[in-house]
């Protein structure tokens, strides 16, 4: 009968046959079981020799396993470690040796982990598992599975101990884990739609999202109907039915949930496809987003009340200043020019109105146009015969006479109030403001040119957003800061383009151009 | 003279409808709410068109303008809003044409002009 010497591991499996060793010894993990074994034999045949080349071999092993090891005495103390453990933990063999394991532990694991120490010197246990965490000599931490067992060797006790690092599983749970508490607290569920069997693999909280407490045992495409509201229903499934098609799903339904209350669902997915390109399978989250139509219903309820209280006197106001004008009995030419600039101002207050109540909504979207063909440069000169020349500051019109246009002239006339507004706000010191006009051979190009501080270049690319306002850090300027992102709005609908040239210390001069139709 | 039943609940928007309208040459009856007999009103000046304030969601509107083209179908109705998004919904709940606050008092009257089948020949 041969001696044999085996250390199993996975991808390394060493085989030795000691014919003459006085030592039956069997050294093996397999997955999880570690066993040493052992046994005496009585053939004293060149057992020294023998008996060294096994040690060498299992001291080769011992340092070549990528398994992290350690062998202990019965106070704790490290004996040896492998080289994969002094790898796993940053130290050298000479650092960790000699001190105890749970000189490494991080403190939460301490007191469990020296209680199965315990368990297993006084022999009540055959061997210990548990996770821990230890810290590595740069302080960070590193997840390990532990195994321990006993062994005899030459009459004293040793400890043998496999560290597994498992901290690639641990950041995979810490993740499945967080990813749960994100869609469980933002009321988001996973679903994965079998397109061929129709079933429906779904996270750990989909089916509470549709008012279950327990998890159901199946989930399939029929279990969604039965819960959208009728008045849905037909739409979800027009929607389902053209997934291929559409290459994915975005609907809003009505949820009836198990208890008969009615939430609002956004069920969303794209496809994927197989080798041939057909659709298998839809994968995607379903949100309830029940709060987001009560803000949004809010949003709009406060859109229509502000809507209403701030229209509603500029209606009477308004159509009465259109009377006066109106008015049979003659008006002297001061009430006459009082009228027309009233008028003038009333309408700019209503498109300020409704552009203030459009900023809420997708402004691009909702800005209605009343376009007409216009004169350019008057619209121009009515515009800069609005600002009162003051005795430093200068505003100076140039360009063709005869510009025409086709566009809305209200709001072309708010970009250039806003422009030269901006340039008398911001530009105090300058001495002349121009204005330009060029006609090119598709556009035509409006400029506002001053000669003031000037725009640094990192806030250029912020000026057309909304809410921006430049340097008013002392609140010295009044507004709202929506002024150029209206502008933006206004002449980029117009398939314009708008954009501002500027060098500190040497002026700006904010553009736009409007294509000729 | 052609007819027209505006109901508007603000008073001094009502009052220069009112003005304007008749100064366009319209028989203006105004009123600033709509009363449980609106329709019998409307039965009983029989008017070329109605104007109803489409106030906030225009629920009161909406039904009054419901009842109104049950008993009386071919009456053209205009919804007076602030609503920006009355153009995208006056159709849906049965009126015929949208004027939208602040008005243009030509539009106003061009709007109306645009639903009454025939300009009166009399003063």
């Amino acid at each position: 009968m041969g001696h044999h010497c085996q250390w199993r591991n996975p991808g390394l499996v060493i085989d030795s046959t000691l014919d003459s060793l006085n030592t039956f010894g069997l050294i093996s993990v397999i997955g999880n079981q570690l066993k040493i074994v052992m046994q005496e034999k009585k053939e004293p045949n060149d057992f020294e020799t023998r008996f060294r080349e096994c040690d060498a071999k299992f001291n080769t092993i011992f340092n070549l396993t990528s398994v992290s090891s350690k062998i202990i005495r019965s106070d704790l103390t490290i004996l040896k470690v492998n080289k994969a453990l002094c790898e796993l933990l940053g130290y050298t063999a000479q650092e960790i040796e000699g001190t105890k394991i749970l000189d490494h532990a991080c403190e939460e694991h301490i007191p469990h982990w020296h209680h199965l120490q315990e368990e297993i010197w006084a022999k009540k246990v055959p061997f210990f598992k548990l996770e821990a965490c230890l810290y590595r000599k740069d302080r960070s931490r590193v997840w390990v599975d532990v195994t321990t067992i006993l062994y005899n060797d030459q009459g004293e006790t040793f400890g043998f101990t496999v560290l597994d690092d498992i901290s690639g599983l641990k950041k995979y749970e810490e993740s499945q884990k967080r990813l749960t508490v994100a869609l469980k607290y933002s009321d988001t569920a996973v679903w994965e739609l079998n397109l061929e069997t129709k079933e429906v693999f779904r996270s750990p909280d989909h089916d509470q999202i549709f008012g279950y407490p327990q998890r159901q045992a199946s989930w399939t495409l029929e279990s969604y109907y039965s819960h959208i509201a009728d008045s849905d229903l037909s739409e979800f499934k027009e929607a389902i039915s053209r997934i291929e098609k559409t290459g994915g799903l975005d609907i809003q339904v009505r949820l009836i949930k198990a208890d008969g209350t009615i939430r609002w669902l956004n069920m969303k997915g794209k496809t994927q496809t197989n080798e041939q390109g057909k659709a298998i399978k839809l994968i995607g989250v379903i949100n309830d987003i029940t709060k987001d139509k009560i803000i949004e219903r809010h949003k709009d309820d406060f859109i229509s009340i502000a809507s209403h209280e701030l229209k509603t006197p500029v209606t009477s106001l308004k159509a009465s200043l259109q009377l006066l004008e109106r008015s049979p009995d003659t008006l002297s030419s001061r009430n006459s020019v009082l009228i027309t600039q009233a008028n003038k101002g009333i309408n700019r207050i209503s498109l300020i109105i409704d552009d203030l109540l459009n900023a809420g909504k997708n402004y691009r979207e909702q800005l209605e146009f009343r376009e007409t063909t216009f004169n350019l440069y008057e619209l121009a000169q009515e515009i800069c015969e609005q600002f009162v020349p003051t005795g430093t500051q200068q505003i100076t019109l140039s360009g063709e006479k005869d510009l025409t246009i086709h566009a809305d002239s209200e709001r072309i006339g708010r970009v250039m109030t806003n422009l030269i507004s901006n340039a008398i706000k911001y530009a105090p010191g300058t001495a002349e403001i121009s204005i330009e006009l060029q006609d090119g051979s598709d556009f035509v190009k409006v400029s506002v040119i001053d000669n003031g501080p000037g725009i640094s270049e990192q806030k250029i690319p912020l000026l057309f957003d909304r809410y921006y306002q430049a340097d008013d850090q002392q609140g010295q300027y009044s507004g709202l800061g929506l002024g150029l992102f209206i502008c933006a709005n206004i002449i980029r609908k117009h398939e314009g383009e708008i954009g501002v040239d500027s060098t500190t210390g040497q002026g700006s001069n904010f553009w736009f151009t409007l294509p000729k139709k | 003279m052609d007819k027209i039943v505006i109901q508007e609940t603000d008073r001094s928007v009502l009052d220069v409808l009112k003005l304007t309208l008749t100064e366009a040459g319209f028989e203006v009856y105004a009123t600033n709410h709509l009363s449980a007999d609106f329709l019998d009103v409307i039965a009983e000046k029989q008017p070329d068109l109605v104007v109803l304030d489409y106030k906030l969601s225009g629920q009161e509107a909406i039904q009054v303008c419901q009842q109104i083209k049950t008993r009386f179908p071919q009456l053209p109705i205009i919804a007076l809003s602030c609503n920006y998004n009355i153009d995208q919904c006056y159709q849906q709940h049965g009126f015929n044409d949208y004027i939208r606050k602040p008005f243009d008092i030509d539009l106003l009257v061009k709007i109306i002009r645009k639903h009454i089948p025939h300009l009166s020949t009399q003063p």
